[in-house]
């Protein structure tokens, strides 16, 4: 897997894990795109993200059911976006810096905005997702 | 001052206060919103440690818990139940979706704070922070009433 800069054209996913919401079958839901407050920086809010790279939807269904099973929750599925979706929204960027995970390289969003700015726009992000169900 | 319904003047001085009244309605809300309870303690049972979700995620607090627990129990019971969600940042969510997009997201922090988003049928999105200490204020409830029916 390349570590590459992140390149016009990728696609980036964020496994869905929770419960199905029973008002919106199919729709994302859960905490996929909620970052994460570092304390020490009360500005930076983060999430882990995924590069496709060259896997196959199924590939990362896989690394997905493995990883819901390591946390023990249930997987609802991939949900799959473009670079270019994530950069239109304001105040948010991927950092170019990967993080090994699970043998999987993650990105980092970083959030410029506050609560609940940042709760809003990553809404907006997760309507824009492509959400593959397992 | 806690404020059970919009529609209701009464006020109550003290949480002790509120707190009696909220026992006769927590009868008919445990029937009502049983499933979204018993999700809420299980948020909070499994949550409550830091690096819940096996990486960085934060602790629920105390806090945020007994914010999202009292606005479940006090909610107003013409209005559907939220379902219950857990951030990476530890703050409690409960959530009313639509099928039409429409969407009120509360989240609880661990400082007495409520966070709404707020997606209309209209178009509109809006966003805002208040106390927990107001519960369904004129704010909150016109955005339930807007999403939640």
């Amino acid at each position: 897997m390349s570590i590459s800069p992140i390149e016009p054209g990728e696609q980036l996913a964020l496994y869905v894990t929770q419960e199905q919401d029973p008002f919106n079958d199919g729709q994302l839901t859960g905490n996929p795109f909620v970052p994460r407050h570092a304390l020490k920086n009360d500005k930076r809010l983060e999430t882990s993200i995924i590069r496709y790279g060259n896997r196959s939807s199924d590939e990362m269904k896989d690394c997905g059911s493995h990883w819901a099973k390591y946390v023990k929750q249930s997987f609802l599925g991939v949900a799959q976006l473009s670079i270019e979706a994530v950069r239109m929204i304001p105040s948010l960027n991927v950092e170019h810096t990967p993080r090994k995970w699970e043998s999987l390289h993650s990105d980092i969003i970083n959030w410029d905005l506050k609560e609940p700015q940042y709760r809003l726009q990553a809404e907006k992000l997760a309507r824009k997702a492509n959400f593959i169900s397992v | 001052m806690i404020v059970l319904e919009k529609e209701c003047s009464q006020t109550y001085s003290s949480v002790t206060e509120a707190e009696k009244i909220l026992q006769k309605h927590e009868e008919s809300q445990r029937t009502k919103c049983g499933h979204a309870l018993q999700k809420l303690v299980s948020i909070y049972e499994r949550c409550s440690s830091p690096g819940w979700d096996a990486r960085d995620a934060e602790a629920v607090s105390l806090v945020g818990y007994r914010s999202a627990m009292l606005f479940l129990l006090i909610l107003p019971e013409h209005f559907s139940c939220p379902v219950p969600g857990v951030c990476a940042n530890g703050q409690i969510t409960l959530e009313w979706r639509q099928r039409d997009g429409r969407l009120l997201s509360l989240a609880f922090d661990d400082q007495g704070f409520v966070n709404f988003v707020v997606f209309l049928k209209d178009g509109a999105e809006l966003c805002g922070v208040q106390t927990v200490f107001l519960g369904y204020d004129d704010t909150i409830t016109n955005f339930l009433q807007n999403v939640s029916q």
